[in-house]
């Protein structure tokens, strides 16, 4: 799976430009609110929110640099949904190198997934944001289509 | 939604992760993004909201357990997704009076995601 499959599991009802949140728990909420007012037919945010904050306390998904990957699988959810977003401030998501986290990628699979879509998503997702430039080109994006160029590198 | 179904829930869903923890290959690449977990990490959690259900409520999930590998599931288009048998119009109504309620041809768990 490449970027820009990833992207197609995301849209830009499920891109926060910007969190209002200012820590973990209610960056985690915000995100899966997201989801929930999305048109993906779960009401349930209290299981999917659940479910990430097991996850977040079995160890930070903040591997960074400025970056957090928070997902698992959910009995929620029928298909993989990507909810992207971001804080210009930067939120303490407990990251592995202790400095604030600007970026995130929620990942939400559902129990059984084809071929594993759920893995291939998240280490593209990891391998594009060890690169310094991506990055900061991401987080200067304004839109859900110019971060979506500036992670493909489309015109 | 009902504190015992919740934890049901949250329940079954460790176990998917511990699933995906417990394989080589994911587990593998997991480890090679810096996101692999515990496994033991994992038992340990599970291990404490189990002994947070209720014994009746513990007592069918751990049945159901016995025979399925998925005791609890969500309702998608009016159907268990365990044994894809429909579930009666009534469920969502019922389901609101705060109970936990089961497939009744296969006996799962349900849920409304």
């Amino acid at each position: 799976m490449d970027i820009k499959d990833v992207f197609e599991l995301a849209s830009p009802d499920l891109f926060i430009p910007e969190l209002e949140a200012t820590n973990k728990q209610d960056a985690l909420a915000e995100m899966v609110d997201k989801l929930v007012d999305s048109d993906h037919q779960i009401s349930n945010r209290e299981t999917v929110l659940q479910m990430l904050l097991s996850r977040e306390q079995l160890g930070s998904t903040a591997i960074g640099p400025g970056v957090a990957f928070p997902h698992g699988r959910a009995l929620a959810t029928q298909d993989l949904i990507v909810v992207i977003a971001r804080s210009s401030k930067g939120i303490d998501f407990d990251s592995t190198d202790g400095k604030p986290t600007n970026l995130f990628f929620m990942l939400v699979a559902p129990p059984q997934d084809s071929g594993n879509q759920y893995l291939g998503a998240l280490a593209a997702l990891v391998e594009k944001m060890q690169d310094d430039s991506l990055r900061d080109a991401f987080l200067n994006a304004d839109e859900f289509d110019s971060a979506f160029k500036a992670l493909t590198g489309e015109e | 939604m009902n504190r015992q179904l919740e934890l049901l829930i949250s329940i079954q869903n460790l176990e998917l992760m511990l699933r995906d923890a417990e394989d080589a290959d994911n587990s593998a690449e997991m480890e090679t993004m810096g996101l692999k977990v515990d496994t033991e990490k994992i038992k340990a959690d599970l291990e404490a909201q189990i002994q947070e259900i209720e014994p009746r409520e513990r007592g069918y999930f751990n049945r159901i357990k016995n025979r399925v590998d998925n005791p609890v599931v969500a309702v998608w288009d009016g159907h268990c997704t365990g044994c894809f048998a429909g579930v009666p119009t009534s469920f969502s109504s019922v389901a609101n009076e705060n109970k936990v309620l089961h497939c009744e041809s296969c006996g799962r768990i349900l849920f409304i995601p």
